[in-house]
């Protein structure tokens, strides 16, 4: 892992400022609310930013652009991706969706390695 | 109905969900421990943020070497939502004590406030404190044990059994109940498409710029229409 310094200040200071600002986001507009309206468009916009940035975290962990599409689309993560999310779109069940998930990524390993 | 009482309604309501979180807890806490966290932080970080999609986040990119400020950044942008949450259910908390205030956000999160809101509509004179801490508070304990055997059992699993990847499965469940309508799912779609296109972009600010776009498009098509 290298430079940073795992469990010295740094991470401390992480998680405080991290942990400060999720209060905040989860506060600021409680007291606020009387003063403050957001707009349809806004709000929208807001909405947005969950599947948008879930999205981006979740993509490349499954698709490794190499050049060749058979690449992509028959590497073990791409499958076993795609199958935790049929398996979260139909049950809707995070146990599920992690426990198929992981077991066709093992059984691809098992098969491929 | 009363505090108790609520409470207790509140308790009975959160219950089915909690095995799925449990997991999540439990992948949470030994995310922290996979990047190299000591318990210590990797418990204290489940407490002070109490949120597994920022933890998450933050574990990622603290693994890749991401600059602090986009760790934050990243950390909070996931967490945007919360703040709808938060302007949504403000009408119910608006004549508690900001003390009481600043309590009940500690535990926002999108169960408890979907949950409490159909009950404080349902229901307006029941006491709205005991229900959302009814469902907070069972949620909270819940989360905290799951990180807990996350950090103790998760430092014995071996590295070739790719737990890791529990990671962005944990996300997929989290995203595919987000697809809801077309916008949503444009937004999805293009900042999953910019963010694996921008892979090479360094510090993985490719992933603040995949949301924007992302949130941009979507938006472009609820315009539209």
């Amino acid at each position: 892992m290298g430079g940073v310094v795992l469990g010295g200040w740094f991470v401390w200071l992480l998680v405080f400022v991290i942990g400060v600002g999720t209060f905040g986001i989860r506060f600021v507009l409680i007291p606020l609310i009387s003063w403050i309206e957001l707009s349809p468009l806004m709000e929208t916009g807001l909405g947005l930013i969950p599947p948008a940035v879930l999205a981006a975290l979740v993509f490349p962990n499954m698709i490794i652009l190499d050049g060749s599409l058979a690449g992509i689309f028959l590497s073990p993560r791409f499958v076993a991706g795609s199958a935790a999310f049929v398996t979260a779109w139909y049950t809707d069940n995070m146990v599920a969706t992690i426990g198929v998930g992981m077991s066709v990524l093992w059984g691809l390993q098992l098969v491929f390695v | 109905m009363t505090f108790r009482g609520e409470f207790a309604k509140g308790t009975r309501d959160i219950l089915p969900i909690l095995p799925g979180f449990f997991s999540f807890g439990v992948v949470a806490g030994y995310a922290a421990i996979d990047v190299g966290l000591p318990p210590i932080q990797a418990f204290a970080m489940s407490v002070i943020i109490f949120s597994g999609t920022a933890q998450l986040a933050a574990l990622e990119l603290l693994d890749t070497q991401a600059p602090a400020v986009i760790i934050v950044l990243t950390a909070l942008i996931v967490n945007v939502r919360y703040m709808m949450f938060s302007a949504s259910i403000a009408p119910y908390f608006q004549r508690l004590a900001m003390r009481w205030q600043g309590i009940l956000a500690y535990f926002l999160i999108t169960a408890n406030f979907v949950l409490s809101v159909e009950r404080f509509d349902e229901d307006p004179t029941a006491s709205r404190r005991g229900y959302y801490l009814g469902t907070s508070i069972p949620f909270w304990v819940t989360w905290q044990v799951a990180a807990i055997i996350g950090i103790v059992f998760g430092a014995r699993i071996p590295a070739d059994w790719q737990v890791g990847f529990v990671v962005p499965l944990a996300f997929i469940a989290l995203l595919v109940p987000e697809l809801t309508n077309r916008s949503k799912t444009t937004a999805a779609l293009v900042a999953g498409v910019i963010a694996v296109v921008g892979t090479g972009i360094p510090f993985r600010l490719g992933i603040v710029v995949a949301t924007i776009g992302g949130t941009a498009v979507g938006l472009g098509t609820e315009v539209m229409r």
